[in-house]
């Protein structure tokens, strides 16, 4: 039996969008890192984490879409 | 650890009344006609609603139990117990009163209040490599009751295959376990391990072909134990990765137009030869996985499971960078 290449392929979407989430949040940090307001450094680093974890679920659609199997969407 | 013989009793307790309550409790319903269609199947059976009850029936005796033998945890359990008894009742009461979402978005909110009172004085949250980040007054006001509604929901919305929901819990909850001990958080152990046990009882009955559903009191109630052991344990981002499947699923349904009808819109999953699942055409997590292979049911929800299993492995590494 060879490799579940469809897992292999959710397994790597999904950490695909853990990683977008986490640079997200990490780049968005060392940016804002000279704004002195603590709670808006924060709060602007947890919304890139957020946006970055929205593209990473778009990501994960798309891709599972495109490369879908021609009889499994259903059309309405 | 002092509390570890009160934990572990208390888990014993759990799981043993949970496995005898959750038979018994699928026959009842049955027969009071608190039933939902298995639309998963090709004969659409009738199977008992609600079951989620029957893991509170194994918590709440043992909590209780746990409330007057950890004197130390009192005050934490107690607002813990609070908050799952109200997010319990908005599960039970949606049953029966059909709430629109917004109105679930508000009661789940007001489940917070214990927290936001036990917690008012917290106003931090430990983000691994980055640090402590303090968020002020947001903390209590704003992100406590945000965080319990968004979690609620989460879990509410993957769902409707046999395993899934319970399964998923089980394994979410025994991660928040795992990271509580590597942490040296017993208080937090003291919920969420009892529920991770009460929910594996709750699987043998959940398990493809299921005998019983969770319903809105289980789906609801797993979301809110993780998201109230994530706000005891100050393991807010930890408790976020183990529900990262959630909240894919989350994400992909409220990024279309109308979110809370496509079921009326789309209609239901179609079953093709074999018991093979046929997604609708909107995107979710669930969806995503049967385009990317032809599956059916238990295949399904074991690879949701899988990937759920990933993200809790990972959980459990950022726990180990934070405490080191």
């Amino acid at each position: 039996m060879g490799p579940d290449w469809a897992t292999l392929k959710a397994m790597l979407l999904s950490l695909l969008v853990l990683t977008l989430a986490a640079l997200s949040l990490m780049i968005t940090w060392r940016l804002v890192a000279s704004i002195e307001n603590p709670v808006f450094r924060s709060l602007s680093s947890v919304s890139a984490a957020i946006v970055g974890f929205v593209a990473g679920s778009l990501a994960f659609w798309n891709i599972a879409e495109r490369t879908s199997r021609s009889d499994t969407i259903t059309k309405n | 650890m002092e509390l570890l013989p009160v934990i572990l009793l208390e888990t014993a307790i759990t799981f043993a009344l949970t496995w005898f309550a959750t038979p018994r409790l699928a026959e009842r319903l049955g027969k009071w006609g608190i039933t939902g269609r298995d639309v998963h199947k090709e004969d659409k059976p009738e199977r008992a609603e609600m079951g989620g009850i029957a893991v509170l029936i194994g918590f709440y005796p043992a909590a209780l139990l746990a409330l007057y033998l950890a004197e130390s945890s009192q005050s934490t359990l107690s607002a813990a117990i609070l908050t799952i008894t109200i997010v319990s009742a908005i599960g039970l009461s949606d049953y029966v009163f059909k709430f629109r979402q917004s109105q679930k978005t508000f009661a789940l909110m007001v489940a917070s209040l214990p927290l936001i009172w036990e917690f008012q004085r917290v106003n931090t949250i430990l983000f691994p490599m980055l640090g402590t980040i303090s968020f002020g007054y947001f903390y209590p006001i704003v992100i406590i009751p945000l965080a319990l509604t968004t979690a609620s929901n989460f879990t509410n919305m993957l769902a409707g295959f046999n395993g899934l929901e319970a399964g998923a819990g089980a394994l979410a909850l025994l991660t928040v376990s795992l990271s509580a001990a590597i942490l040296n958080r017993p208080d937090v152990l003291l919920v969420t391990l009892p529920m991770c046990a009460g929910w594996l009882a709750f699987l043998r009955y959940n398990w493809y072909p299921a005998k019983v559903f969770p319903g809105d009191v289980g789906t609801l109630l797993i979301g809110a134990t993780v998201m109230t052991a994530a706000v005891m344990g100050r393991m807010e981002v930890i408790c976020m990765v183990t529900l990262f499947p959630h909240a894919i699923d989350f994400t992909l349904k409220m990024l279309t137009r109308s979110p809370f009808s496509h079921r009326r819109t789309h209609g239901d999953t179609q079953i093709l030869a074999g018991g093979h699942l046929k997604p609708p055409a909107y995107p979710a997590l669930a969806h995503a996985l049967m385009l990317m292979k032809s599956l059916n049911e238990p295949q399904l929800v074991r690879k949701i499971l899988t990937m759920e299993a990933l993200y809790c492995v990972v959980a459990i590494i950022i726990t180990i960078i934070a405490k080191y």
